[in-house]
């Protein structure tokens, strides 16, 4: 690709060197399994050799992946705090990780009641054993409950339950040794309040989430639970004696509680979004389930044609459809399934095919409805490019824009023999579509219907010279 | 080609962060361009980005004139060979180019929203017109319109844009043939 000097990119022998310096053995094979789980960047080929190589930074990286191997087993949770540290990984593979974390913590608080009390939230966290840190504390359940409950109320802000807990912050101690920076002052209640999230709602918060509330909820929980400990840290308070700062800033990264992450980064988003949501709640009974869910999909035709294919959030598809994000999470309980179904929604809006079929015979009404159509239904035809470029990247997605150009063949082979074309062969139905697909695209870019209408009167002369409309 | 004519003023190491944002809009779409996801595509620092666009805008709009020099370079009917050699190798540039292509279309389908990339497609679209004019036109002198243009390259961008999509190139070949059979019976009927 014509990077010139590579000279501080890593081959596969320095890297796994930094690996053995973290102190773990890193073979080829766990390496490679890293970077096809997305834990470690893609390696270029040297040019003109054999070798691979990785870019900078990619032994720290290693490094830091070989620590926390070694306390955390999950690598959904491993790849969230990848993320955290500000290491490069895949923004849909980070929202994918924290919501699979969430949806298995709700399922298991749901049994207990529903509502997000901390002791639910604390005890489904405390049986997580051996995904998680404080799994390590050689503590009985039952003090783990605790131990997080504390962690919880203190990271939620909740005064009047962290009042309650006082007592337990020994268990902390306990996990985390005298002066643990993270944990004990994430303990003493400084951090700023968060809403504790309700368990049914908290992977969808995370879903729905844009990259950019992402970011900013990952710099705030980073502050929350990294900076703003170090800080008081450095302060004086329990700053071990001749520490250097980046010994602290390490330590203080490897004590963090980080099963509580997601919890974290959802109770984050929550407080992001807190605001513009509350007037939303409807005033009047929602309408019947059919009818809801149909608003939800035309909904999601309008916001990809708006906003592109990352816009379809679960948010922004409840703004438009006037429902709750609520709603849009209960009839579709993952974004795959809302994108899914809204392409198959795509199949279904005839706006953008019919005005191929002329409504009569001769050529003049051939495409006669074009330029009007790509004008009035601009979003239908928008969702429709949007989610071709899209399918090239989603194999599922391929499939449904694969049967719906199909129709669209159908559809311009009807057209042609329409206006007297008999027969007319794959080539001719293929290149006709393409030009109408082409004019349409034009449209869209230069705004200009008057000229689409002249480049469809060539096309009908096209097709009058190959023998459509009585050979005129 | 054009990249040389340009380069004389740049630095390499900016040309390749420009060829970088054209691989992440092709693999990303428009929204995965950040000064991180170029910087890690090329190898380098998003600080580094920073200091050659200033702005993510800037940035994309001039990957956007890049790809758009090397479409009109390698997809648009100029030189000798006229209209027939480029339409023969149609699908091949479709495959060769194919992140340039699906860069042109993540900014065509963006232009509602963004009128300063609107503006900036309609002159290329526009450009591509007039090409394929002046290559209609040494086929048949005289009998080629810029209505005729238009047709003909919508019909081109229509065939790239479901082989990029599809990867069937034998289906763009066939378009192909249908096109160059359509043009023939139009001008041998025209009265000249």
């Amino acid at each position: 690709m014509g990077v010139t000097g590579r000279a501080d990119w890593l081959d596969t022998d320095s890297l796994l060197a930094a690996g053995r310096a973290a102190g773990g053995e890193v073979t080829d094979r766990q390496l490679e399994l890293w970077r096809y789980k997305g834990l470690m960047p893609r390696p270029v080929r040297a040019e003109g050799q054999g070798r691979w190589l990785y870019p900078p930074g990619s032994d720290r990286r290693l490094a830091r992946l070989v620590t926390l191997r070694a306390s955390i087993r999950s690598l959904e949770l491993i790849r969230v705090v990848l993320w955290l540290d500000g290491f490069a990984v895949e923004i849909g593979e980070v929202r994918e990780a924290i919501a699979e974390t969430l949806r298995r913590l709700a399922e298991a608080v749901e049994p207990a009641g529903g509502e997000g009390s901390i002791e639910a939230l604390a005890s489904a966290l405390a049986a997580t054993r051996g995904r998680a840190l404080l799994a390590n504390g050689g503590m009985s359940r039952e003090e783990r409950t605790r131990a997080y409950a504390l962690l919880i109320a203190s990271a939620f802000g909740d005064p009047k339950e962290l009042a309650a807990r006082r007592d337990d912050e020994v268990l902390l101690t306990r996990l985390f040794g005298e002066g643990g920076s993270a944990a004990s002052v994430i303990a003493t209640g400084e951090t700023p309040p968060l809403p504790l999230p309700r368990p049914a709602e908290l992977a969808a918060t995370v879903v729905e989430a844009s990259d950019t509330e992402l970011e900013l909820a990952r710099r705030v929980v980073r502050a929350t639970v990294v900076w703003w400990p170090l800080m008081v840290s450095l302060a004086g308070r329990d700053r071990p004696e001749g520490s250097a700062l980046s010994t602290l800033a390490r330590e203080t990264v490897e004590e963090l509680p980080v099963d509580l992450l997601p919890l974290l980064v959802a109770g984050v988003l929550g407080a992001l979004r807190s605001e513009p949501e509350a007037p939303e709640r409807p005033t009047v009974a929602p309408p019947p389930r059919g009818e809801v869910r149909r608003a939800i999909l035309e909904a999601g035709v309008a916001v990809v044609a708006r906003h592109g294919f990352d816009g379809l959030t679960y948010r922004a598809v409840a703004q438009q459809a006037g429902t709750t994000h609520g709603a849009v999470g209960y009839h579709f309980n993952t974004r795959e399934k809302l994108i899914h179904e809204v392409a198959l929604e795509a199949r279904r809006s005839a706006a953008a095919g019919a005005s191929i079929v002329p409504a009569a015979a001769d050529l003049d009404s051939f495409g006669a409805d074009l330029a009007r159509s790509a004008d009035e239904d601009l979003d239908a035809h928008l969702f429709q490019y949007e989610l071709s470029l899209q399918a090239r990247r989603r194999p599922d997605l391929a499939r449904e824009m694969q049967s719906l150009y199909e129709d669209y063949y159908d559809l311009t082979r009807q057209a042609l023999e329409k206006v007297g074309i008999e027969d007319p062969d794959e080539d001719l139905v293929r290149f006709v579509f393409a030009a109408i697909d082409g004019l349409v695209i034009r449209q869209i870019v230069d705004d200009d219907p008057e000229a689409t209408e002249a480049a469809l009167a060539e096309l009908r002369r096209m097709l009058g010279a190959l023998g459509a409309g009585d050979g005129r | 080609m054009a990249d040389r004519a340009e380069g004389g003023s740049e630095a390499p190491g900016r040309l390749a962060l420009l060829d970088a944002a054209v691989h992440v809009v092709a693999r990303d779409g428009l929204d995965g361009v950040s000064y991180r996801s170029v910087a890690e595509e090329a190898g380098t620092t998003a600080g580094l980005v920073f200091y050659h666009f200033g702005s993510r805008e800037s940035l994309i709009l001039e990957a956007a004139m890049r790809a758009g020099r090397r479409a009109v370079a390698h997809a648009i009917p100029v030189g000798d060979g006229g209209l027939d050699t480029f339409l023969d190798d149609l699908s091949g540039s479709a495959e060769r180019d194919l992140s340039d292509h699906v860069f042109q279309y993540e900014m065509a389908f963006n232009s509602r929203r963004r009128p300063e990339v609107a503006e900036r497609m309609a002159e290329l679209y526009a450009f591509y017109g007039e090409e394929t004019e002046r290559a209609l036109a040494s086929l048949a002198p005289g009998e080629v319109t810029p209505a005729l243009a238009r047709l003909v390259f919508a019909a081109i961008d229509g065939l790239v844009l479901q082989q990029v999509v599809f990867d069937e190139p034998e289906r763009t070949d066939g378009g192909v043939r249908a096109l160059r059979r359509a043009l023939r019976a139009l001008f041998a009927e025209s009265p000249s």
